[in-house]
C-alpha cells in the first residue's frame, strides 16, 4: 500500500510500526472474511437473512394490488418471513410493483440508496421488467434494471400471487448459495 | 329501444337560434350526449351563453385530438350542469377545430375556472396555446423535458 516510502518515514520507527500494524490488520479482516464465508457462520448469517426479508412500502403502480393479496391472509407471505414494515432503514427488499415513471424512478433510487446493506430487488410485472405495455413511452423507464441491480424478475400482467411467492423462494435460494460479504 | 330525445333536441335548437352562423354542426350521438361544433373565434360567447342561460355551470374535462391527416387539432370541452336537476345526466361536448400550423385558441378559464389545469395539460401534451390563460406552464412532464409535445402524432420514439 505504500510503494514509495520517503526517507523520513524509513528513519521514523513509529511510522514503520504503524505501517506494519496497518498491514497486519488488513490481513486480519481478510482472514475473518475467509473464515466467515467458508465455515458454519456463513450458513447462520444467511439463515438469518433468508427468513427476515422485510420489504419497503413503496408502490409505483397497479401491481401493488397483487402484492396486497400476497401479504393478506390467503397467501400470507409472512410464513416466509416477509413482513411489510414502515421503516426503510430496517428493510432488506424492494419489490418494484409495476410501471416506473421517470419521476418515480428518481424516488425509487433515492430509497434504494438509503437502505442498509444487504438489500435485494425484485422486479414485479412486465412493466418493471421492460416497460411492458408502455415500452418506449415518453414518461416511462424501460425496466428497473436501468437504475437498480435486480435479483429476481417476475413476469405477468399482473403476476399471480403464487408467482410472487415463487420469486421470494428463488431469492431465498439465491441468498443461501451466495457469500456473506458479496451480497447486497 | 328508442328513447325520446326532446330534451337534447330542444337544447340544440336553443343554441342554434342564438348562434345561427357560429355553430357549424350539431347532433345527438345518443341519449343525453349531444355535441356541437363551434367556430374558434366565437367559443367564448357560446360558453358564456351555455353558462348563463342554459345552466352549464362546470366543465368535466378538456381534451385535445390530433387529426394528423386532416391537418387540424380538435379541442373538446365536456360540460354539464349541477344546478338543473333534470339535466344532471347530460354531457354536452363543445368542439372547436384549429389548423395544425397555428395552434392558438381562446382560453375558457374566465368562463369556467375549473378548466385551468385541463388546458395546461392540453398545452403541454399537444403544444396548443390558450390565449388568456393565467399560467400556461408545464404540469406533468419532467422538469428537464426539452422534446416536442409528446402526444402529437408526428412524434416518434426509438423503436417505432
Amino acid at each position: 500500500m505504500s510503494a514509495q516510502k520517503t526517507s523520513q518515514q524509513e528513519d521514523d520507527p513509529l511510522a514503520m510500526l504503524a505501517d506494519s500494524i496497518n498491514v497486519w490488520v488488513g490481513k486480519l479482516s481478510e482472514i475473518v472474511k475467509k473464515v466467515v464465508d467458508t465455515g458454519p457462520i456463513r450458513s447462520v448469517v444467511n439463515w438469518g437473512r433468508i427468513y427476515s426479508l422485510w420489504p419497503v412500502n413503496i408502490t409505483t403502480a397497479c401491481c401493488s394490488a397483487e402484492f396486497g393479496a400476497v401479504s393478506g391472509p390467503r397467501h400470507d407471505l409472512e410464513r416466509f418471513g416477509v413482513l411489510p414494515l414502515g421503516s426503510l432503514r430496517q428493510s432488506d427488499l424492494i419489490v418494484v410493483e409495476g410501471t416506473i415513471t421517470k419521476k418515480m424512478a428518481k424516488r425509487l433510487r433515492m430509497i434504494y440508496d438509503q437502505m442498509a446493506i444487504p438489500r435485494y430487488v425484485i422486479a414485479m410485472g412486465d412493466c418493471a421488467i421492460s416497460g411492458g405495455l408502455f415500452h418506449d413511452s415518453y414518461s416511462i423507464v424501460n425496466g428497473a434494471h436501468e437504475f437498480l441491480p435486480v435479483d429476481v424478475y417476475v413476469p405477468g400482467c399482473p403476476p399471480r400471487p403464487e408467482a410472487l411467492e415463487q420469486a421470494i423462494i428463488m431469492l431465498q435460494e439465491k441468498i443461501r448459495k451466495s457469500k456473506v460479504y458479496a451480497q447486497g | 329501444m328508442s328513447h325520446s330525445q326532446t330534451r337534447e333536441d330542444g337544447l340544440i335548437r336553443k343554441i342554434k337560434e342564438q348562434f345561427p352562423n357560429d355553430v357549424k354542426e350539431a347532433r345527438v350521438i345518443r341519449r343525453s350526449r349531444p355535441e356541437i361544433v363551434v367556430v374558434p373565434e366565437k367559443i367564448r360567447e357560446v360558453a358564456l351563453f351555455l353558462r348563463d342561460q342554459l345552466g352549464f355551470d362546470h366543465a368535466n374535462g378538456v381534451s385535445g385530438v390530433d387529426y394528423n391527416r386532416e391537418g387540424r387539432f380538435e379541442i373538446v370541452y365536456h360540460t354539464s350542469s349541477l344546478q338543473n336537476k333534470e339535466m344532471r345526466d347530460l354531457v354536452l361536448a363543445v368542439k372547436e377545430s384549429i389548423p395544425r400550423t397555428s395552434p392558438k385558441v381562446t382560453s375558457l378559464t374566465s368562463v369556467w375556472p375549473g378548466v385551468e389545469y385541463f388546458e395546461r395539460e392540453t398545452f403541454e401534451m399537444f403544444g396548443i396555446t390558450f390565449e388568456g390563460h393565467p399560467r400556461l406552464e408545464k404540469l406533468f412532464l419532467t422538469d428537464n423535458w426539452d422534446g416536442p409535445p409528446p402526444l402529437r402524432k408526428e412524434v416518434r420514439f426509438p423503436t417505432d
